[in-house]
Formats: structure tokens, C-alpha cells, sequence
């Protein structure tokens, strides 16, 4: 069951972003007959809930649980922008617009989830997201947190919190 | 409480976390709430679309094992007001949250959250399409016309292959 619902997750990312893909190939095509210039790679970086999701492995290890938006930095065309808002709606999905305040811990990296022809698309790392989550939102992430914690799958993900001044005794009560 | 203590009793809470994951009203909210596509997990969970919440089981369930459930809640009752026991006397600022979102006024933050961050389900696309969103949902209203301005509506209509409300809405909005 849950290889389905990660093959879900999986499968729904690389739909919407081939669909974008695809789009961006029409309007690219729109432009060269109107001698406009080229539209420029789009480039996404999923944050959040979303890329612990798309991580085969950590999807496998935590019990996650997912509302509809998608926490993601964007770097496109205004015109993709409003494509990909399109793209989401139909995959019942929200684009966050306070993505841009996720924070990002220091050592924090992007690892690639697809390289299409006009979208480029990479995944902030688990561990990232989890010090993350554990310092900024802490109520809202206990449980998984302490799921995190407790799996020790997360080598240093104590020595982050704890460094970027989370409150590790926030985790320990009930 | 050392760095040792603490880690212990972290794990401690995620071993009691682990079984609230299977506690049946954990599982009846999250699984109506999934099967509804408010949330996802990556759990196994039988999906309960026909599911009637009690709203105390829901809150228990957001406050204790999944907190992401608090946040659809009030969208939920909103959308979805026959599968769960809303009552203004037991449940207060619920009811106040969803009679704000309902009249489209700004509310108050609902259990620590953000009136912003829970408005924004209420425009979730839903798997099932018969759940329109508030914005897309057809309003009752009636209208006074003469019998020859029906006659001629009915006409029009008939020959756009469209209903009559349709064919006003369209008359509208080439007019504007």
C-alpha cells in the first residue's frame, strides 16, 4: 500500500511537470512564430512535506501525511507560472505562496528529481527539511520529528536542531 | 535533562505516537479525510468517504497524532457539513472559523493556526467533482420576467443549444 501511495506521489510529480514541460514547448512554439523571444529552463525545487514524499527511501521509513499545497521555490516565466498554477488545480494540488519564507538551514542541498527539455527539477534534502520543520514549526511537526529521531536514520539531524538553536525538550513532552 | 535523557524520552513519545497511528479514531478521520482528498499519507488506510466525523474525535486526532488534520478541518465542515456534528455550543470557535469562511469575512487563527493558512482549502479541488468549490457553486435567485421576455429566452436558448441561465450569463457577459 504505501509503495502505491509513493508511487502515487512519484508519478502525480513527473505528470505535472511533464505536463508543464509540454505546455512550455506550445508556448515556446507560439513565440517562435511571433518572433518573441524563447521562453528560459524553468527551474523548481521542491520544499516540505512534498520532497520527503518524493524520497523513495524516507517515504519508506516516516508516516507522512500531506495536505494539497505544494511548497516549492520557482524560477519561471510569469506565463509558466500561471500554466503550472493550471497544471496543480487539475491535479487537486495548491501552490503555496509563502513557499518562498521556507527556511533553509545551512548545509542545506537540492538533489535532481527530473531534467526535462523546460523544467528542471530538484528535491531540498530530507534531512534539511526535517531541521527545518523542527525549528521553525515545531508544533505543527512533533510527531514526525520524533518518528525521525527515533528511526536514527538522520545522522546529524539532533546536532542541526540543536546548532540552529531547536528546542529539543519541545520533542520529549506529550 | 541531559542530551541522552532527552533522546531517550523522545523516543519514548514516538513509541506512544506510533500506536495513537492505530487508534480507531485516528483512522476513521484520517481515513475519511484522505479518501475525500483534503489529505494524503503514505500509510496504509482504508479509505472512508461515506464516514460521519465526531468533531471531538477529529480535534483528539489533529491534537495528538496528525496536527495537518487540524488545518483542513475547518474547510472540511465547511464542504462537507452532513459528515460531521458541528454544534455551536460544544465547539465554539470551530463554528465561528466556519461562518466566517462561509461569508467570506476574515476570521481568527483556529488552535494556533492562521486564518490564511486554513482559508485556502476551502478552493481545494476535490476529487469528487459534485464538491464544487464555494466560488463555483450555483446560487438560487429569482427573477420577474414578462411572458414575452421568457418566450423570447426560451427561443434563445434553443437556438444556442444551451440552458436559460446559461443563455443570460452569456447575454452578460457580451454585454460586459
Amino acid at each position: 500500500m504505501a509503495d502505491n501511495v509513493l508511487m502515487n506521489t512519484s508519478e502525480q510529480l513527473r505528470s505535472i511537470f511533464e505536463q508543464l514541460n509540454g505546455r512550455i514547448e506550445e508556448l515556446n512554439q507560439n513565440r517562435h512564430v511571433e518572433r518573441g523571444p524563447i521562453i528560459a529552463k524553468a527551474d523548481v525545487k521542491l520544499l516540505g512535506q512534498m520532497s520527503l514524499l518524493a524520497n523513495q527511501k524516507v517515504s519508506l521509513l516516516l508516516s507522512l501525511a500531506q495536505t494539497a499545497d505544494l511548497d516549492a521555490l520557482l524560477d519561471m516565466d510569469s506565463a509558466v507560472k500561471k500554466e503550472l498554477n493550471i497544471i496543480l488545480k487539475k491535479h487537486g494540488l495548491i501552490y503555496d505562496e509563502d513557499s518562498p519564507k521556507v527556511w533553509q538551514p545551512e548545509g542545506t542541498r537540492f538533489d535532481l528529481l527530473f531534467d526535462l527539455k523546460n523544467v528542471h527539477v530538484t528535491a531540498m534534502d530530507p534531512e534539511s527539511v526535517l531541521v527545518s520543520k523542527a525549528v521553525k514549526a515545531p508544533e505543527k511537526n512533533r510527531q514526525l520529528i520524533r518518528e525521525a529521531i527515533y528511526s536514527a536514520k538522520f545522522p546529524t539531524l539532533i546536532d542541526r536542531i540543536e546548532s540552529n538553536h531547536g528546542n529539543l525538550e519541545f520533542f520529549a513532552k506529550g | 535533562m541531559n542530551r541522552n535523557e532527552l533522546v531517550k524520552q523522545i523516543r519514548r513519545q514516538a513509541e506512544k505516537d506510533k500506536r495513537n497511528r492505530k487508534n480507531p479514531r485516528y483512522l476513521q478521520v484520517m481515513g475519511f479525510l484522505v479518501a475525500k482528498g483534503f489529505l494524503k499519507t503514505n500509510q496504509p488506510i482504508q479509505r472512508l468517504p461515506n464516514q460521519k466525523i465526531h468533531l471531538l474525535d477529529a480535534i483528539w486526532a489533529g491534537q495528538n497524532v496528525e496536527p495537518r488534520i487540524l488545518e483542513v478541518l475547518p474547510a472540511a465542515v465547511l464542504r462537507l457539513p452532513n459528515h460531521f456534528d458541528l454544534n455551536a455550543a460544544e465547539h465554539p470557535d470551530l463554528f465561528a472559523a466556519v461562518a466566517k469562511l462561509k461569508k467570506r469575512e476574515e476570521g481568527k487563527p483556529l488552535w494556533g493556526i492562521p486564518f490564511e493558512k486554513y482559508k485556502v482549502w476551502i478552493h481545494l479541488t476535490l476529487p469528487d467533482r459534485r464538491m464544487k468549490e464555494l466560488s463555483e457553486r450555483r446560487v438560487t435567485k429569482t427573477f420577474r420576467f414578462t411572458p414575452q421576455f421568457i418566450t423570447l429566452l426560451r427561443k434563445r436558448s434553443k437556438q444556442l443549444g444551451c440552458s436559460e441561465t446559461e443563455t443570460l450569463e452569456r447575454a452578460l457577459k457580451s454585454d460586459g
